[in-house]
């Protein structure tokens, strides 16, 4: 027998009731014998221990548990409680996520806002520019003819 | 001669526990408190604690009493929050405190070693029995959360190795396995202690 395996059934069974084998080795190994008086000191003193009588619960116990419980459960949401707030979170940003997709797809690219900027931003080109090119509208818009106060013909293209 | 009211079995309570009635979990408490008050002693030893710890044990159970499945006993889940429980606390209690010292005089040292015949007769006097009492309680304070709480459930609160398996959710053979460990450790803390290191 190992001395690992004797001192396993040692602890387990207890010296007295040890069987023989186990007896038999405690004879020839001086490790074995030293580590069962050890042990047998120890577990003295571990079942003085246990012996010892626990302190009873004090009259109110199981109320003073109960009002903690209340305590707690107020302060401090369960598992299901959280559970249930995360989930309804997550419900409410995928509504939110619906609706700014919808709003994009509806809403149109450009809108009279839009329009008016661009026309600050790129203003058109200069009707000179046009009339030049196009004899047609020279004759059909007049409007669009360029100043001709001081300046030569060929200076309204610049 | 008055006639006791038939004790409500402790399935039915945790049903109605687990349906969110906070009242029956009452009886529960009044059931087990003693069984909690005694394990939670035996594992953290400050009988100041005890109360405080064993309050927060119930309410652990009461939080968690929906995940309870009805495969092991009440008891014995029960027991499994304590432990575990008090085995978080005596981690914590490990880092705060200062190592401290129980000194160990060689003359005392001697004197308890030889105490190992009367203590194998169960004839220990009261003197003797109060320094091999001292000496595994010191140990005992001293050993890591995991020996102590497995030393403790075998040696002071006499589980067997399949209820302590089935409290820690261990297998039997790891549980032997560790129990092992932990013997064969606190006994080598005690001769490097004798040794003065």
């Amino acid at each position: 027998m190992r001395c690992k395996e004797v001192r396993e059934i040692l602890g387990e069974s207890g010296i007295t009731e040890a069987p023989p084998e186990v007896r038999e080795h405690l004879g020839r190994c001086p490790a074995c014998e030293a580590y069962t008086r050890d042990w047998k000191t120890l577990h003295a003193g571990l079942r003085v221990l246990a012996a010892e009588p626990a302190p009873e619960p004090m009259l109110g116990f199981t109320a003073r548990v109960l009002r903690r419980l209340e305590e707690a459960t107020g302060t401090f949401p369960s598992s299901e409680e959280l559970l249930e707030r995360a989930g309804r979170r997550m419900v409410y940003a995928t509504l939110l996520l619906a609706l700014v997709l919808m709003l994009a797809l509806v809403l149109p690219a450009s809108g009279p806002v839009r329009t008016q900027a661009s026309t600050e931003l790129y203003p058109p080109e200069p009707a000179a520019v046009v009339v030049e090119n196009n004899p047609i509208l020279i004759e059909d818009a007049p409007l669009n003819r360029p100043p001709t106060f001081s300046a030569p013909k060929g200076d309204a293209v610049r | 001669m008055g006639t006791s009211r038939p004790q409500v079995p402790d399935i039915e309570l945790i049903k109605r526990v687990q349906r969110g009635d906070r009242e029956a979990f009452e009886p529960l408490v009044e059931r087990y408190q003693r069984r909690v008050f005694s394990l939670v002693f035996h594992l953290v030893r400050r009988r100041d604690e005890v109360e405080d710890i064993a309050q927060e044990i119930f309410v652990k159970a009461f939080r968690g009493i929906r995940s309870y499945n009805f495969q092991a006993s009440f008891g014995t889940w029960l027991a499994r929050i304590a432990v575990n429980h008090c085995y978080d606390y005596l981690r914590r209690e490990r880092k705060a405190k200062l190592t401290y010292y129980w000194q160990l005089g060689e003359e005392s040292s001697r004197a308890i070693e030889g105490h190992a015949q009367s203590a194998s007769d169960g004839a220990l006097n009261t003197e003797q029995e109060t320094e091999v009492r001292d000496l595994a309680e010191q140990l005992l304070g001293r050993a890591p959360a995991e020996d102590r709480t497995i030393l403790t459930l075998k040696e002071l609160e006499d589980h067997s190795v399949e209820e302590i398996a089935e409290i820690m959710k261990l297998r039997p053979n790891t549980v032997k396995v560790r129990l092992h460990r932990a013997r064969k450790r606190m006994l080598e803390d005690w001769k490097r202690w004798q040794q003065g290191r």
